[in-house]
């Protein structure tokens, strides 16, 4: 069971990290948290490289990225992973808004705490204290988007069986056809190679230009750490995720923008 | 739907299975036969809605979403559809203003929707992608819709569609006409936030609920929003 080492009150959270039968003293003043992350499945490597560096590593309930393109469908299987859990006393949230499949969800078992950020591409591109604007025009990859069952990739070489490649042009012209560029982040989670060289491919039969982004960890690193400021929506256990608490209505940070 | 012929079956599985070339050819030679264009229509959006249910249960793709949309277009652009509709020209039943609001270029549900809005005899002007508030409002000035749509795919188009609504408040017209926010991400409770009438996940709810608007007017002589 991983649990975490707290102070009172919690924003002053002491970020030590241990596991259970190996505290031998418990200092006054503190109090253990336990907590557990539901993650998407697009941010594995990015989560456990944020893992790997801050030493926090919480039990991980891994979601597919597949729930990305329906948002009752997410929030249904988050509530199911939420109300699954037991003795834990925060969720740790590794998605952002997402199309707001994450309103409304509700804190059955334990605290919520999400990232208050628009989605994944946002999350790794945006930078603390500075203001995030999204690039235009542009359609955006990770290795874990990549990766997704129903990736752009996955749909062209559907589009590409089942229509041929004449037909396949004209679909992508239309599905792409406001967008001038792929851009490919590199989150220095996973090896950019093998990356660049399948969207370079893509990229030359969608007639799209690729272009290169170095994107960031910090927010996943300070999901797992804290301390949890109004970079983050903290929904207490029985409470509800609002609107208003991802928030949206000009009520977030500056750097975030969403 | 029922008892349909052979035909007209027939015509459902194929834009069901997304079989651009033959659906053509049979809607062709049934309007030709002399099927209602509107009758042919129930039966390709029917076809429309398998496609849908399909793309739901994960087994279609986005691009199957596309070759569905431009198999639709095709139909509506025969001879015979655009002749029908042009004798219509001057019965539209109603007008909409339709757009994706500032901040995101994502057009496939909108487009969609406008084809299904025409095809069920609304005019429609498309402002499309990428559309500031400011443009909404000098277009409403300029074409008086009796609805205004605004779609998104983008979580932050909440806030968007939010300021356009706001906008339409500032400017005095909230009250003169009627507003549908459509987009997956949508929600009852956002659609409140937002300020909106109506919401929609999906193109067909959307054409439904501005049908029942325009009964509604038609039959009240003016829009009631409260």
């Amino acid at each position: 069971m991983y649990i975490r080492l707290a102070l009172l009150p919690q924003v002053f959270r002491f970020n030590l990290n241990i596991k259970l039968g190996f505290v031998t003293t418990l200092l006054t003043g503190m109090i253990f948290v336990s907590d557990a992350i539901i993650a998407c499945q697009t941010l594995h490597d990015e989560l456990n490289l944020a893992m790997h560096e801050t030493g926090c590593r919480p039990p991980v309930i891994w979601v597919e990225s597949d729930y990305h393109n329906d948002p009752n469908q997410l929030r249904a299987k988050l509530q199911e992973e939420i109300d699954s859990l037991k003795n834990i006393d925060n969720i740790l949230f590794v998605y952002g808004c997402c199309g707001n499949g994450l309103v409304g969800l509700k804190a059955s078992t334990a605290n919520l705490i999400i990232p208050k950020t628009e989605d994944c591409i946002s999350m790794v591109l945006s930078r603390p204290d500075e203001k995030f604007e999204r690039h235009k025009q542009t359609y955006f990859l990770t290795k874990g988007w990549m990766e997704g069952s129903k990736s752009i990739f996955v749909e062209y070489e559907h589009a590409l069986k089942r229509y041929g490649e004449k037909r396949t042009k004209r679909l992508f012209e239309v599905m792409l056809k406001h967008y001038h560029y792929f851009m490919l982040i590199d989150t220095g989670a996973y090896n950019l190679e093998d990356c660049l060289r399948k969207a370079e491919e893509l990229a030359q039969n969608t007639a799209l230009e690729l272009v290169m982004a170095k994107g960031d960890i910090w927010f996943l690193k300070k999901l797992l750490t804290g301390p949890y400021d109004e970079d983050f929506c903290v929904v207490p256990k029985g409470g509800t995720v609002s609107i208003t608490h991802l928030g949206l209505a000009h009520t977030v940070p500056a750097h975030q923008a969403i | 739907m029922k008892d349909l012929g052979k035909k007209e079956r027939l015509l459902i599985r194929l834009v069901e299975q997304l079989d651009e070339e033959n659906v053509v050819k049979l809607a062709d030679e049934l309007l030709n036969d002399g099927m209602d264009p509107l009758y042919l229509l129930d039966l390709v959006n029917e076809g429309m809605n398998r496609v849908g249910k399909l793309y739901e249960c994960k087994d279609y793709y986005i691009a199957d979403l596309i070759m569905a949309g431009l198999i639709f277009k095709q139909v509506l652009e025969l001879d015979k559809m655009t002749t029908h509709f042009y004798v219509k020209h001057n019965n539209k039943i109603g007008k909409v203003l339709l757009g994706t609001v500032k901040g995101d270029i994502h057009d496939i549900g909108k487009d969609i929707f406008r084809g299904m809005l025409e095809a069920n005899g609304f005019e429609v002007i498309d402002l499309g992608v990428d559309v500031p508030k400011e443009l909404f409002l000098k277009k409403y000035e300029e074409y008086k819709p009796d609805i205004l749509g605004l779609s998104g795919v983008l979580t932050n188009t909440v806030d968007t569609m939010k300021e356009v609504v706001d906008a339409f408040v500032e400017a005095g017209v909230r009250d003169k006409v009627k507003i549908i926010v459509g987009g997956n991400h949508l929600t009852e409770e956002i659609c409140k936030f937002i300020g909106a009438d109506n919401f929609a996940n999906d193109a067909s709810v959307g054409v439904k609920v501005c049908k029942e608007w325009m009964n509604g007017i038609k039959e009240q002589g003016v829009i009631d929003n409260g």
